[in-house]
């Protein structure tokens, strides 16, 4: 097996789990990848906040099951998805849409370049406002692989599914994308011109 | 992966993880994509969608709670469990 260690593997092997520079360690080199982890799937800041907390904590108590040397940060993303998906679960789904909208809208206001990259961020949003309608496996899989640049396996790990579904997933996921931007009103001119 | 859009959309995701596609799927790929109006539009929506993750998702995004507030929520649970621990 290919062992991988970072400084949070390293610091496994040298000190005690319960070694408090180890979740600082932790929090310090992942906090804010798990941070946009979970925004990218709760799609609110307040919930991401708090799921953020939870993720940590949780992983701090686990760290005795982890397995030096089989990748960390797969270990870390999976207790992170998992814990998003009780946060999703625990949510309806309408006031999730909506937020999820709310979410994205203020994302774009906070474009460095309002003015000039205004209609492609629209675009842009639009798009992503689709892919927020998926369903849950098909969203989770896109937003791993396009948000956080996540390697097939890496994501298979995560999700614990095997790589061939999930190239089914991502190919599902932009044909559901494609007949939803092909039956919109406004393809012809909109979309054809963006997706050009 | 029953079909070949399927197949096509496979070999260039795995090809983008791999930095290649293996040389004797290049050229059935290759083939299809040039003929095929379908898979060359979910490539250009994944590329579409890959451009816009770095917009409607920036990187510098961070949370309000500050590294010392979140370190110390985690370590008054741990705190809690060891008391829980010695209680039981």
């Amino acid at each position: 097996m290919h062992i991988i260690r970072g400084e949070v593997d390293n610091l496994l092997l040298s000190c005690a789990v319960d070694d408090p520079v180890i979740i600082e360690t932790m929090v310090r080199d992942y906090r804010a990848p798990v941070y946009r982890l979970a925004l990218s799937i709760l799609n609110d800041t307040k919930d991401a906040e708090d799921a953020v907390q939870d993720i940590f904590v949780q992983a701090a108590s686990a760290l005795s099951r982890y397995q030096v040397g089989t990748n960390f940060k797969s270990w870390l993303y999976t207790i992170a998805v998992n814990t998003c998906r009780d946060y999703m679960r625990r949510r309806a789904a309408r006031a999730n849409l909506y937020r999820a909208w709310n979410a994205i809208q203020s994302f774009a206001a906070r474009s460095p370049d309002p003015e000039d990259s205004a209609i492609q961020n629209e675009s842009h949003v639009r798009l992503w406002s689709l892919v927020n309608e998926l369903n849950e496996k098909q969203r989770l899989v896109v937003i791993l692989r396009l948000v956080h640049d996540l390697s097939v396996s890496e994501i298979s790990q995560i999700l614990e599914i095997n790589e061939k579904t999930i190239y089914s997933r991502l190919y599902d996921a932009l044909k559901n994308l494609r007949q939803r931007i092909t039956s919109s009103p406004e393809y012809e001119g909109f979309w054809n011109e963006f997706l050009s | 992966m029953s079909n070949i859009h399927r197949t096509t959309i496979e070999l260039f995701i795995r090809g983008a993880d791999q930095g290649h596609i293996p040389e004797e799927r290049r050229a059935v790929y290759e083939q299809h994509l040039a003929s095929c109006p379908d898979c060359q539009f979910n490539l250009s929506l994944y590329g579409k969608l890959q451009a816009g993750a770095a917009l409607v998702w920036p990187a510098s995004i961070s949370p309000q709670r500050s590294k010392q507030q979140l370190l110390d929520g985690i370590n008054a649970h741990i705190c809690k469990k060891r008391r829980q621990k010695l209680l039981f």
